[in-house]
């Protein structure tokens, strides 16, 4: 059965092989970030990548439609992948905490599962929503944006890599355009307003 | 004079092509072999041989010395300049029509080497320099004497560019209307640019350096440097770049993409050819958001369908551009990045082919 989260102006619906939880929406959560003003991504979950061999996905998602000026300095400067790499910290805390105090067995025990092995992968993935430029032009200048935005993803992701290859080198920055594979994103009202 | 456009038939890699110039900077993208080089490379040697020399040159000359020109600069086995035309089986002419405004210069060329040659104008053009991708700086010193001798294989281009750059700094009033266009790239230099005993060097604060100790990208610098100040490069002369991002880091790119744009702005027209991001899209931006200093940019992409000629789309920006394929490798990279972090290793090697 597929899962429907939303985060900001985004609505995900990850297909049945995700095990998926809102974190920054649980009890452990807000636990963790009562005692010690932790932070966390706002999405967890973990699809099998073969019969004995998960994935865990660590996934911050940024909507800065309608918020371009304000955040362009903090893409640009770094400040973003440090915030997002922050919560990652905070997170694996958070979920190796839950697991030893929660009353719920899972989905803590798989996630800290795949945390643990070193056979599974840990992925971080920043989902990042900008404005478009306006839709007036042809085919070729749309063509054209969606290849420079995805160059920009690009060296986004190696900002990001940067901090968090304590934990994973497997880190990605992705919008709608490119997407995960198992996820649709769709908008909710009001996206992209002010 | 500018050079407003230029008509193709039948030369180097294009069948058919027509396109207009920027009087101010003019940006060549493209793949490898797609005749971004020749197409410098032919207007440089047709503006080249109508130079203004000590003597008036003679217009009953012209062909040969465009013969001999397009040889050395090209450089065609046994220098037969009939392989440029396009290539194809039995007689081909190659025909190419310069658009200097007012009037035009016409080339015939037959793939048998038979030339015809016509300047129909009455003015002659200003100085153009050629720059090739390997800086010359470093090659200066005894250059000139041994192409001479017949001893070096290397294009014309070269040699003009040594030339060029042996000429005496200016002084005086001449020095100082070219004051504005040197300031920036000797910042850059920390130092002004001198040519003692057949070597070049930067006179910092420190002292004499000598280009050789300098690195490339420096070296490509101080060239540029010493030509505006020895007046090589002035107003409604024509400066043709090859790939000047070619050992450069990234951060002597923008400042080469600011130099661009003040000698464009200055009265220079300019033609590069790049496969440089950071350069094209620089220059882009520059247009997209009026930044100064203010210099008219055309784009123009190269492209070359599965085995055919090359055909050329113009664009007062990139976004404007239906084939870029700097931004296509980049956003390519993505993709596969895309792929290897989604475990599709064999997607992301089929990319890469």
């Amino acid at each position: 059965m597929s899962t429907t989260l939303d985060v900001e102006h985004l609505r995900f619906e990850f297909d049945d092989a995700w095990t998926v939880v809102k974190y920054d929406d649980t009890a452990e959560y807000a636990c963790i970030r009562d005692q010690t003003e932790a932070k966390g991504v706002d999405l967890v979950g973990l699809i099998a990548a073969a019969s004995t061999r998960f994935v865990i996905y660590l996934i911050e998602v940024k909507d800065f439609r309608g918020h371009r000026i304000e955040n362009t300095p903090r893409i640009r400067g770094g400040e973003l992948a440090l915030k997002v790499a922050q919560k990652v910290r905070d997170t694996v805390a958070g979920v190796i905490g839950a697991r030893r105090t929660s009353g719920e067995v899972q989905p803590w025990k798989r996630f800290t599962g795949a945390l643990r092995r070193r056979r599974d992968e840990v992925r971080v993935v920043l989902w990042l929503e900008r404005d478009r430029p306006p839709s007036r032009g042809g085919v070729s200048r749309r063509r054209y944006h969606r290849m420079r935005s995805k160059t920009e993803l690009s060296v986004l992701a190696d900002t990001l890599k940067a901090r968090s290859g304590w934990l994973t080198a497997r880190t990605l920055v992705v919008d709608q355009d490119t997407g995960l594979e198992g996820v649709t994103a769709t908008n909710l009202p009001g996206a992209g307003r002010t | 004079m500018k050079v407003h456009g230029i008509k193709l038939k039948e030369f180097s890699a294009f069948e058919r092509v027509e396109i207009s110039f920027s009087p101010g900077l003019n940006v060549f993208i493209g793949a490898n072999a797609t005749g971004k080089s020749h197409l410098m490379k032919l207007m440089y040697s047709m503006l080249k041989v109508m130079e203004p020399k000590l003597k008036r040159p003679s217009h009953v000359d012209k062909p040969l010395r465009l013969k001999e020109k397009l040889s050395a600069v090209f450089m065609p086995d046994k220098g037969e300049i009939g392989r440029l035309v396009r290539r194809a089986r039995g007689r081909k002419k190659a025909s190419i029509q310069l658009d200097l405004g007012d009037w035009t210069s016409h080339v015939d060329l037959t793939n048998f080497a038979r030339l015809k040659f016509q300047w129909l104008g009455p003015q002659l053009p200003k100085r153009s320099i050629f720059i090739p991708s390997r800086e010359a700086l470093s090659m200066f010193d005894g250059f000139i004497a041994a192409y001479d001798a017949q001893k070096l294989s290397f294009d014309e281009t070269y040699y003009d560019l040594c030339v060029a750059l042996s000429a005496k700094p200016l002084r005086g009033r001449r020095a100082e209307a070219i004051a504005s266009l040197l300031k920036p790239l000797e910042g850059l230099l920390g130092g002004t640019v001198v040519l003692e005993g057949g070597r070049f060097h930067v006179h910092a604060k420190d002292g004499l350096i000598e280009a050789h100790l300098l690195a490339e990208g420096f070296r490509k610098i101080a060239g540029l440097a010493h030509l505006i100040g020895n007046g090589s490069l002035m107003k409604n002369g024509f400066l043709f770049w090859d790939e000047p991002e070619a050992n450069l880091n990234p951060k002597l790119v923008t400042r080469i993409a600011n130099a661009l744009r003040t000698l464009a702005h200055g009265g220079v027209q300019v033609f590069i050819a790049t496969h440089d991001y950071l350069l094209s899209h620089e220059l882009s931006l520059a247009i997209e958001y009026q930044t100064k200093p203010k210099a008219p940019t055309r784009f123009f992409a190269f492209h070359r369908r599965d085995s055919g000629p090359v055909s050329i789309q113009a664009g007062d920006t990139l976004a404007e551009l239906e084939d870029n394929p700097i931004l296509e490798e980049f956003a390519a990279h993505y993709d596969r990045e895309h792929a290897l972090f989604a475990g599709k290793v064999a997607e992301a090697e089929g990319g890469r082919q």
